[in-house]
């Protein structure tokens, strides 16, 4: 029987390995410094290890989860339990942010390398806290190790007992609205590589989606989908028509208002199973209903298995 | 291939309990009253509780008719009500693979684009409005049935309807209506059309040109009245569709994209089909073959060819373009019926028949014509015919045969008209309706416009039937010594049958194993040899009078199987 259990971040930081006004400039100086720490204080793991890993996962896409916070994680073997390390900057240091922003708290995160599930999990928890505008700026703030301690077990960061549909979600996925019209819809597939757009009303309801196969099958009716073989077809103009009204069509008369749904509560095991079953790169998460983000199977598989 | 809801889905074991139990109920009722009133005996009573069952079972739980079929069977065996022989001659095997073979045909003329070419004639024609589309799509709906099967043709044609629809934005419903009662018309002008044609082809000894002859056009007449009627009925939709359309045509805009579809193998295939099917008479003739013979294994040769020349499909089309839950269930179906006449009840139910609806044409044409459509409008067509046939063939022992099975086939096919549930047809569009578009019909609102068209085309079939039955030709019909025992009621006027039997001296006696019967023949000039001998000739006579063949031909009993 699976056991689920809810645990604190909390438990997890000692206070040996919370640096206060880390005197580093870069993001990399932070972590080396977080990862010396880690070594020393854990047995068995060595500095460089932690580097190489952190520094691979950093290449990737930086990690910086909301403004003022990095979030540097690695799934390593040699790792049984979650082992984490905190930093925190006066003045802010360099971490490669989309915004430019500088990071004034740093957390780096190290989990067992078979437990694909559980830095996310972590993540989850650190951007529910972080979520208030200034809590980064009161955690840099702190004065001591102790104080730091204090501040995660204040903020009841639980960990969540199960990694969810939302853990994996993208919050702010490319949208259209029902008014757009099928040449906008065009665009944003062609130059922005989306395989299915969310299409949304006035009110942020989820009205259908609008993908590139849609286009497809536009200009290639279930008639002609009839014959096995269309090879004999040599002279075919497929988005001639379709392009003449592109400017006119809007997606309200275009998108498909069928698609695979899931709610970010459910487990991840479902939306994995729904991937395979229902053979989609990308199910649109609802929040009660409510159009919520989206989930890709890229993202999934570089999240479990790579992230 | 099959798109199928119906009966049985999303019922609560509440309800699905109560209609268990009324079906129970019902069946056990009728089976027990026909026996304890004397009526039935005790293997007659259990065949007809068991055939009332599967009828109701399909009705209730659509989804299970199989599985109701299956145990109905098992009934029927273990109370020895029938017995494994007469279960395998009474599956129809050859009806079950005339129908394999029409199925994988239609899979490869998908596969050869066909169809893809049907669709894009229709949506290219030249100076195209709603009224002549909807008429054109009608039209060809009805008439790919003829050459195809209903099913087939209303699934291609529903998709040709909401592939327009959508780009005009209308709702589909008044169009697919349109089309799927003119298909159900149509599935009744040959016997490819539907699978009850085939079945009563088989069992009457018809041919595709008789079904020519005398089918087709008064379906050609009955599929111009249901087309008139229905564009009448909805002409509101229509003007709207020829509005919308003539918006996009201005905008020079398709209805669909065309596209240079290689259709010739298609056409070939076709039309060889229809061709080998059509002159199954005359090939039989020419070979020396039974009646009927090359007509049921026409598509096999075809379908055999086919799987030859596209050998990388060959599976494909056995395994998913034969519908074999269906094929099951009728095999089970037509051997169900088949111990209505092992066990004698076609016999009750053919004296019940003539003593309800008289023994005339102008009576039991009707009679025979409203029933069908009746029943069939509720329960699927196949189960009525199968139930039909036997006490058909009692009754063409006493009376010209042709109008009765054209009146059956007419009342099964325009019957299905009726109600949303009324034909396979019908449910398969439905189906996809909801699917695709979302659109709920409800049983009222099919059943306006369903029974006035069903109504509209069975008054045609009744009319023209009466018209015709006196050009129609009788058949020789061998009468069997048993038909005319001690207790028979039969009347003949002017029958033509065969009979086999000791003449003597002006008279000729019949005899089986049981039961002998003397009858009076007037050979007018020909001579009458002593000995057994087999006679062709008129019968006239009813039980009071006494029975009088008047002999058209003379021949010894080998010449008489010979022929």
């Amino acid at each position: 029987m699976n056991e689920i259990c809810n645990f604190s971040l909390c438990g997890s930081l000692a206070e040996g390995n919370i640096i206060c006004h880390a005197a580093a400039s870069t993001g990399d100086e932070v972590i080396e410094r977080l990862a010396e720490r880690l070594a020393y204080t854990t047995a068995g793991l060595d500095r460089d290890v932690i580097l190489n890993a952190v520094r691979e996962r950093e290449q990737l896409m930086p990690t910086v989860i909301a403004p003022g916070l990095a979030v540097p994680h690695a799934r390593m073997t040699g790792v049984d339990s979650l082992l984490i390390a905190v930093a925190t900057s006066d003045r802010g240091v360099d971490f490669s942010a989309p915004d430019g922003g500088k990071v004034r708290v740093t957390v780096l995160i190290l989990t067992p390398a078979d437990d694909p599930g559980l830095h996310l999990q972590v993540l989850s928890a650190l951007a529910k806290t972080f979520a208030a505008p200034d809590a980064v700026d009161k955690a840099a703030a702190l004065e001591s190790p102790g104080a730091v301690r204090e501040f995660f077990a204040d903020a009841a960061m639980e960990i969540p007992p199960y990694l969810r549909v939302c853990d994996l979600m993208d919050n702010n996925p490319l949208t259209l609205t029902e008014s757009d019209t099928l040449h906008t819809a065009i665009a944003a597939i062609a130059a922005r590589g989306a395989d299915e757009i969310p299409v949304l009303d006035d009110e942020g309801d989820l009205r259908g989606v609008v993908a590139a196969a849609d286009i497809l099958r536009f200009s290639l009716p279930e008639h002609i989908l009839w014959m096995n073989d269309l090879t004999p077809i040599l002279r075919f103009q497929p988005f001639a028509e379709m392009l003449k009204n592109s400017q006119d069509t809007k997606l309200a008369d275009f998108m498909r208002e069928t698609m695979e749904k899931i709610e970010e509560d459910a487990p991840a095991i479902q939306l994995v199973k729904q991937f395979i079953t229902a053979k989609v790169r990308q199910v649109i998460v609802t929040r009660n209903g409510r159009f919520s983000g989206v989930v890709r199977l890229e993202n999934v598989v570089r999240d479990l298995f790579w992230a | 291939m099959s798109e199928e809801e119906g009966a049985g889905d999303n019922l609560t074991v509440k309800s699905m309990a109560i209609r268990f139990a009324i079906m129970l109920v019902a069946s056990i009722g009728v089976g027990m009253t026909g026996h304890y009133s004397g009526a039935l005996d005790f293997k007659q009573a259990t065949s007809c509780g068991v055939f009332l069952a599967i009828i109701m079972g399909t009705l209730f739980f659509w989804n299970f008719r199989l599985a109701i079929a299956f145990l109905g069977l098992s009934v029927l065996i273990f109370t020895n009500s029938l017995n494994i022989a007469r279960f395998v001659t009474s599956s129809s095997l050859e009806v079950i693979l005339f129908l394999v073979g029409m199925m994988i045909i239609v899979g490869a003329l998908r596969d050869l684009g066909f169809f893809t070419w049907v669709v894009q004639l229709i949506v290219s024609m030249p100076n195209i409005s709603g009224r002549k589309f909807i008429a054109c799509t009608a039209a060809a709906s009805a008439l790919l049935a003829c050459a195809v099967d209903e099913v087939t043709s209303i699934i291609f044609i529903s998709t040709l309807i909401f592939q327009v629809c959508d780009r005009l934005k209308l709702n589909p419903l008044p169009y697919v209506m349109i089309c799927v009662l003119s298909t159900n018309v149509g599935s009744a002008g040959t016997m490819m059309g539907n699978p009850v044609g085939i079945f009563i082809g088989t069992k009457a000894g018809l041919t595709f040109g008789d079904f020519m002859t005398w089918v087709f056009p008064l379906m050609i007449v009955a599929l111009a009245a249901t087309i008139a009627f229905t564009m009448f009925h909805f002409r509101r939709d229509l003007h709207l569709f020829d509005r919308h359309l003539q918006e996009r045509l201005a905008k020079n805009l398709s209805l669909a994209p065309v596209v240079e579809v290689p259709y010739l193998q298609g056409v070939i295939l076709l039309v060889a089909t229809i061709g080998v099917i059509a002159s199954h008479h005359q090939l039989e003739r020419l070979f020396g073959l039974e009646k009927n013979s090359i007509l049921l294994i026409a598509p096999l040769i075809c379908s055999g060819l086919v799987m030859i020349i596209r050998h990388n499909r060959a599976r494909h089309y056995v395994e998913k373009e034969v519908d074999w839950w269906t094929l099951l269930f009728f095999m089970l179906l037509f051997a169900v019926a088949g111990t209505v006449q092992f066990t004698g009840v076609d016999k009750v139910m053919a004296d019940f028949f003539t003593g309800v609806a008289g023994t005339g044409h102008a009576t039991l044409v009707p009679f025979i014509l409203s029933v069908s459509a009746i029943g069939s409008a509720f329960v699927d067509n196949v189960i009525f015919v199968a139930a039909f046939s036997p006490v058909i063939e009692q009754l063409s022992q006493t009376l010209k045969d042709i109008p009765l099975w054209w009146a059956l086939l007419f009342g099964a096919c325009f019957g299905g008209n009726i109600t949303m549930i009324g034909s396979t047809a019908n449910i398969v569009a439905l189906g996809m309706l909801e699917r695709k578009s979302h659109i709920h019909v409800n049983f009222f609102q099919w059943l306006k416009v369903g029974f006035l068209s069903a109504l509209l085309a069975t008054a045609i079939a009744w009319g023209g039937l009466m018209l015709l039955t006196p050009l129609m030709p009788d058949r020789y019909t061998p009468l069997s010594p048993a038909a005319l025992d001690a207790g028979s009621t039969l009347k003949f006027n002017n029958k033509k049958i065969t009979a086999t039997g000791r003449a003597d001296n002006g008279r000729l006696r019949l005899e089986s194993e049981h039961q002998a019967f003397d009858l009076v023949i007037d050979a007018g000039t020909l001579t009458v040899p002593p000995g057994v001998r087999a006679f062709r000739g008129v019968m006239n006579g009813d039980p009071d009078s006494g029975y009088r063949l008047t002999v058209d031909s003379i021949m010894t009993r080998e010449e008489a199987k010979a022929n």
